[in-house]
């Protein structure tokens, strides 16, 4: 049986976008959510918080979503947390391109709130379902 | 999860929808007065973080409810993908210039219901 999700971290720069995802995760969605605003964040509050999914923005100054994946995946001490991304690039090769980087999906920016937490909820059960 | 907020979320939503909407006309005044900075001088880290302003507003436009802001600011930022780089031609410039009028007046055109 799928283990239901319950703890999500979001990693995104900007915070009009990190307020309204909150709203519709924790709110809406009834999820535990953390935010973080940079990928430097990400490993630290992965640590800590030990979310079921990590939801990465891809764009992001510094170090971008793609960069931050690596990071998460390269450092041994951290469990390997299923990612998926949240980007406007949601045409089907660039969707292939993030499945093949370890994501477990993508969800399109800009996100619908009303409709968020039921997107991250079903990419996180079709997770289940193939691992 | 539920479909529909109760009136606390739907509440909260309108709280940063309105917070949001006041913010837009600095916002946008920044990018347009950063786009004409770089027309005085142009310089690509500058470019980059203009871009950057843009995508943000494409992001998180429609998620406020504004879907022509997004639509628009996504316009804008392709117009300065082509302009990221080298210097750009007076060409791919005018284009940009011409994505972020109209991005401005759908800035202008928001109205909350």
């Amino acid at each position: 049986m799928a283990r239901p999700l319950e703890k999500v971290l979001y990693v995104e720069d900007e915070a009009d976008i990190r307020a309204v995802a909150e709203i519709a995760l924790v709110s809406l969605g009834g999820l535990q959510v953390q935010t973080c605003s940079n990928g430097l964040e990400a490993a630290g509050a992965v640590k800590r918080f030990a979310p079921d999914l990590v939801l990465l923005d891809v764009m992001m100054p510094g170090m971008d979503g793609v960069a931050t994946l690596a990071a998460l995946r390269a450092d041994p001490a951290l469990p390997p947390v299923p990612v998926a991304f949240m980007t406007a690039r949601t045409l089907p090769d660039e969707v292939d391109q993030y499945m093949r980087l370890g994501a477990i999906g993508v969800i399109g920016k800009p996100f619908d709130p009303l409709k968020l937490a039921g997107e991250v909820r079903a990419l996180w059960q079709k997770h289940q379902e193939q691992s | 999860m539920n479909s529909l907020p109760d009136d606390r979320i739907s509440a909260q939503l309108r709280a940063l929808q309105l917070d949001y909407v006041a913010r837009l006309p600095a916002r946008t005044a920044e990018i347009a007065a950063r786009f004409d900075a770089l027309l005085d001088k142009w310089n690509s880290d500058e470019a980059t973080e203009l871009r950057r302003l843009v995508h943000n507003l494409a992001g998180s436009g429609a998620s406020y409810g504004f879907p022509a802001l997004s639509t628009e600011a996504r316009l804008v930022e392709r117009a300065l993908d082509e302009t990221l780089g080298a210097a750009p031609s007076a060409d791919r410039l005018e284009a940009v210039r011409n994505a972020l009028r109209r991005l401005v007046a759908a800035a202008v055109a928001v109205r909350l219901d």
